[in-house]
């Protein structure tokens, strides 16, 4: 249930849920699923794994963790990860964010010892995200079909490799395994944290949670993709021959 | 009254009727605003209720305006796409209820608390019998949630037929959900699986 302005967030950026198991108009028509008997397999196997381990896992660190330092640890991540939207700003072009997104990465990184807080959200820059997919996709790259990846959740073929890209440009993989392996763990397990609201609110919401995932996931990635401005005005499916009139004539 | 004051009174008079036949014309782009507007009224207020209220009480509150400012039909029909051309006649109105009901449902969930939250119109663009209007949720926090509504106008006047939350849209995520489920199953099984969604929410308070 939605109890504060957050949890609403989460439910009406759709339940947009990243998930482990998965979380992008209706000017999509199709759902580009050409997998899907194999995708709905993974989802499956991803959704029991998730309920029995990871999600257990997560709801416990949430009761033992206050939330300031979740939060210290999501902003901590967040920065480890930044260079890989800022170098995805000058492969799209973008010099303006790309400016201001190495700003927010000095800033972070030094006054906010680390990038443990988020100072530069007070000032002006906010945190964004620009991927491999992304990229792509203003090149000129068809999404292709949609896939669910094991232990990842949903993706395309024109995703699939903005994941590479992010463990390259992450600082925190070059350093040694006895590092990073633990960080990985955190990590992994303070994301499905931060899910936790999200995935109640798709298992409250969806009668199809797979087809609820994918459609979400594939409007959040054009919408990422446009940076907030898809192409369209939304109403390709109320344009037939009849209009709206056939309809008001049944009742 | 004096002469002057009557002149006046009348221009004052001209200047009003000008300015509403300007602002709240026959066509009306606004009365399309105004649906979105009293939507969102409503819904701050079923936030704001008692907790005493309940479900069912902030349903008596939000029931009349989502009914009355959704176009439920057209939404149905384009929820189910072809598969809506080959229900019977009662088939229709019994899904186009549960639409109905699911909504009321999910809003009465969904807004049951208040805490500083407001609505701001955005942008809006109108094209013949179209409208879109971008609005955002605001937090007393900061926090901003785009809400994008899309309306058509008909001989009844204008209706919500989307509403589409950062970048996701409602009727798109049903569409694909429910597409699956008739083929699979059927639409009986898919409303029964809404008619216990519903149940779900109210039993979730």
């Amino acid at each position: 249930m939605l109890k504060n302005h957050m949890q609403l967030k989460c439910l009406i950026s759709t339940l947009c849920i990243v998930l482990f198991t998965g979380c992008a108009s209706t000017s999509k028509t199709s759902n580009n699923d050409p997998h899907e008997s194999m995708n709905r397999k993974i989802y499956a196997f991803n959704d029991t794994l998730d309920k029995k381990f990871i999600e257990p896992v997560a709801e416990k660190y949430v009761a033992v963790t206050p939330a300031v330092v979740r939060k210290g640890v999501t902003n901590f991540f967040d920065n480890a990860s930044y260079v890989n939207t800022i170098t995805n700003d000058i492969l799209q072009g973008k010099p303006k964010d790309f400016f201001k997104d190495t700003g927010r990465f000095i800033v972070n990184s030094t006054l906010g010892i680390g990038g443990l807080f988020d100072p530069a959200t007070a000032l002006g820059m906010p945190l964004r995200k620009e991927d491999l997919g992304q990229t792509l996709g203003k090149w000129g790259a068809d999404e292709g079909a949609y896939l669910t990846l094991p232990f990842m959740g949903p993706s395309s073929y024109r995703d699939i490799s903005a994941p590479v890209m992010s463990i390259f440009t992450n600082p925190l993989t070059y350093l040694a395994a006895v590092v990073t392996v633990p960080a990985g763990v955190v990590r992994a397990i303070n994301s499905r944290a931060n899910l936790l609201e999200a995935s109640r609110l798709r298992d409250q919401a969806a009668l199809d949670p797979y087809a609820f995932v994918r459609e979400a996931w594939r409007q959040q990635r054009e919408y990422s993709l446009y940076d907030g401005n898809p192409p369209g005005d939304g109403f390709d499916d109320f344009i037939d021959g009849e209009g709206d009139a056939a309809i008001l004539r049944i009742y | 009254m004096g002469k002057a004051n009557f002149y006046r009174i009348t221009i004052l008079f001209s200047i009003l009727c000008l300015f509403s036949a300007s602002g709240w014309g026959v066509d009306g782009p606004l009365d399309g605003e105004e649906i979105v507007v009293n939507l969102h009224e409503v819904l701050l207020t079923a936030m704001k209720s008692e907790k005493s209220l309940g479900h069912a009480g902030r349903i008596d509150i939000i029931r009349n305006v989502v009914s009355e400012s959704f176009n439920f039909p057209l939404i149905s029909k384009v929820v189910l796409g072809e598969k809506w051309e080959v229900l019977s006649h009662e088939d229709k109105q019994e899904f186009v209820s549960v639409m109905r009901s699911l909504s009321i449902s999910t809003y009465a969930h969904h807004f049951s608390n208040y805490s500083g939250q407001k609505f701001v119109i955005v942008e809006r663009k109108s094209r013949n019998n179209s409208l879109t209007l971008s609005t955002s949720l605001l937090s007393d926090n900061g926090d901003r949630t785009s809400l994008k509504y899309l309306l058509r106008k008909n001989t009844e006047g204008w209706l919500i037929v989307n509403v589409i939350s950062e970048g996701v849209s409602d009727l798109a995520l049903k569409k694909a959900e429910y597409s699956y489920i008739i083929e699979k199953d059927g639409i009986k099984s898919l409303l029964r699986q809404l008619a216990t969604k519903i149940e779900a929410l109210k039993e979730l308070g």
